[in-house]
């Protein structure tokens, strides 16, 4: 990977990145944090990386400092959910796209981390089982765990309403 | 092929967008022919997170050139911040810590001894050059011989001296025998004044007559003093001796001072004294730990044993 192959990588997975990282960690300065490093970690490994295989390098890198991340702050995590939770059953939420938002932070990082990647990215199976570490199979059950997880939060919202 | 038992996954499938374009026309054909799934599958449809453009901030910054090293710039430690009690940290074992030195250590550390310890010798051994020939038994343990030697050197200016001083004295007693007036001189003083040649001068110069006999013994006192002190007892007793062989004996006895004190031997007690500290220090020190613990004390240091 040269310094222009690397640069080209900066200018058009670094927003691809941001975003998938900022979905699941909902911080805008630990998401820049986690960015940073995987950038840091790809230039450092430059000569390793084929250019073809950036992206997914890239998303991997990514992918595991955030569930390192995520280990470190739980606790506080789990305090911002709960509130979230209180505050969804007091006010429902018409929007469809803030609904699901809602859903989707419902989930686990990793069922989370799939269906981003999935919809965000439009990785396959296969593609997202390498980034994550999980077998091809293992992804398609999860994802769709979590669709129908993220199907019945919606239903049930709209019997509530 | 798609049925009413199986559709869920079918319709999973075509969300994930995992399906092949004339599996995704099965799937919604078969929607059309069951319209009681359809609120299933329009409720599907709308788990799909739509992308949002996010645009990352600090693209810039992470722009790089061939040969640069990453910026430190997302960890930026603050040194300010000091830990307050360090001190409570502190551990102190009572054990004394063993150095495992590598060999090379150990060996560089023999070489400097030896240049040292060589180093010392040669300048010891320079300096040992110039007082080296006196040290002789002669010269510590002084015999009849030397002893005699030294004084024959010694008497000629001394018995010179004496001679004159009985010219003066006969001189100033010819003076004085024109005087007429005499001192009584009390006859219990003159014998313990006979050694003493000044005071013969008085004696001489109290009674006219007794010149003669003052001369005389001024005589007797410089044979006395010519004659060589042999038995070492008469050279002890200082009583007996006259002024000026007492003289000659402190004079022989400091040139044996000379000789004897500053020499060599004292040099090889001072070595011998050295070595006998360190081999101390050693026999003190150096012993296995009892409690089988591998390794030897020698001096202040541990060895590991292997």
């Amino acid at each position: 990977m040269t310094e222009k192959e690397y640069n080209d990588c900066v200018t058009n997975y670094a927003d691809n990145v941001y975003r998938f990282i900022l979905k699941n960690l909902r911080l805008e300065e630990d998401a820049r944090d986690v960015v940073q490093s995987a950038f840091e970690k790809l230039w450092k490994n430059r000569e390793e990386v084929e250019a073809a295989k950036s992206k997914s390098y890239l998303f991997t890198i990514a992918y595991h400092q955030m569930i390192d991340h995520l280990r470190k702050v739980k606790r506080v995590q789990l305090r911002e959910e709960f509130r979230e939770e209180a505050r969804v059953s007091d006010k429902p939420v018409h929007n469809l796209k803030k609904v699901l938002e809602e859903a989707l932070s419902r989930l686990n990082e990793t069922q989370r981390s799939l269906v981003l990647l999935k919809d965000y990215e439009g990785y396959s199976y296969a593609e997202i089982g390498q980034i994550t570490g999980l077998n091809e199979s293992q992804v398609k059950v999860y994802l769709h765990r979590a669709r129908i997880q993220l199907k019945s939060y919606l239903v049930r919202l709209e019997n509530l309403i | 092929m798609i049925t009413r038992d199986n559709y869920e996954e079918f319709f999973l499938l075509y969300v994930d967008n995992e399906l092949s374009a004339t599996d995704r026309q099965l799937v919604e054909r078969f929607v059309a022919g069951n319209p009681d799934l359809e609120e299933e599958w329009e409720a599907l449809l709308q788990c799909r997170v739509e992308p949002e453009q996010f645009i990352f901030p600090g693209k810039e910054e992470l722009m790089m050139k061939e040969e640069e090293a990453w910026p430190e710039r997302i960890f930026e430690p603050d040194l300010s911040i000091v830990f307050p009690d360090k001190e409570s940290l502190y551990r102190h074992t009572k054990d004394r810590r063993i150095v495992f030195y590598p060999w090379w250590r150990i060996a560089a550390a023999a070489v400097l001894v030896l240049i040292a310890a060589g180093g010392y010798f040669f300048l010891s051994v320079k300096k040992d050059t110039s007082p080296v020939t006196p040290a002789t038994a002669a010269a510590l343990y002084p015999t009849e011989n030397t002893v005699k030697k030294q004084q024959e050197a010694k008497p000629a200016p001394i018995i010179k001296t004496i001679k004159k001083k009985t010219e003066e004295i006969v001189a100033r007693t010819a003076v004085k025998e024109k005087a007429p007036e005499t001192r009584v001189v009390e006859p219990t003083t003159l014998p313990q004044q006979i050694n003493r040649p000044e005071e013969e001068q008085a004696i001489a110069a109290a009674d006219p007559q007794k010149i003669n006999v003052g001369i005389a013994r001024a005589e007797k006192t410089t044979e006395e003093a010519t004659k060589p002190v042999t038995p070492p007892e008469e050279v002890i007793s200082k009583e007996n001796s006259s002024f000026a062989s007492q003289a000659l004996l402190n004079n022989s006895t400091a040139v044996n001072d000379e000789y004897g004190t500053e020499t060599t031997p004292q040099k090889k007690n001072k070595l011998r004294g050295i070595f006998r500290r360190v081999s101390r220090a050693f026999e003190k020190t150096a012993d296995r730990d009892d409690d089988n613990q591998r390794k030897v004390l020698i001096g202040s240091f541990q060895f590991a044993l292997k």
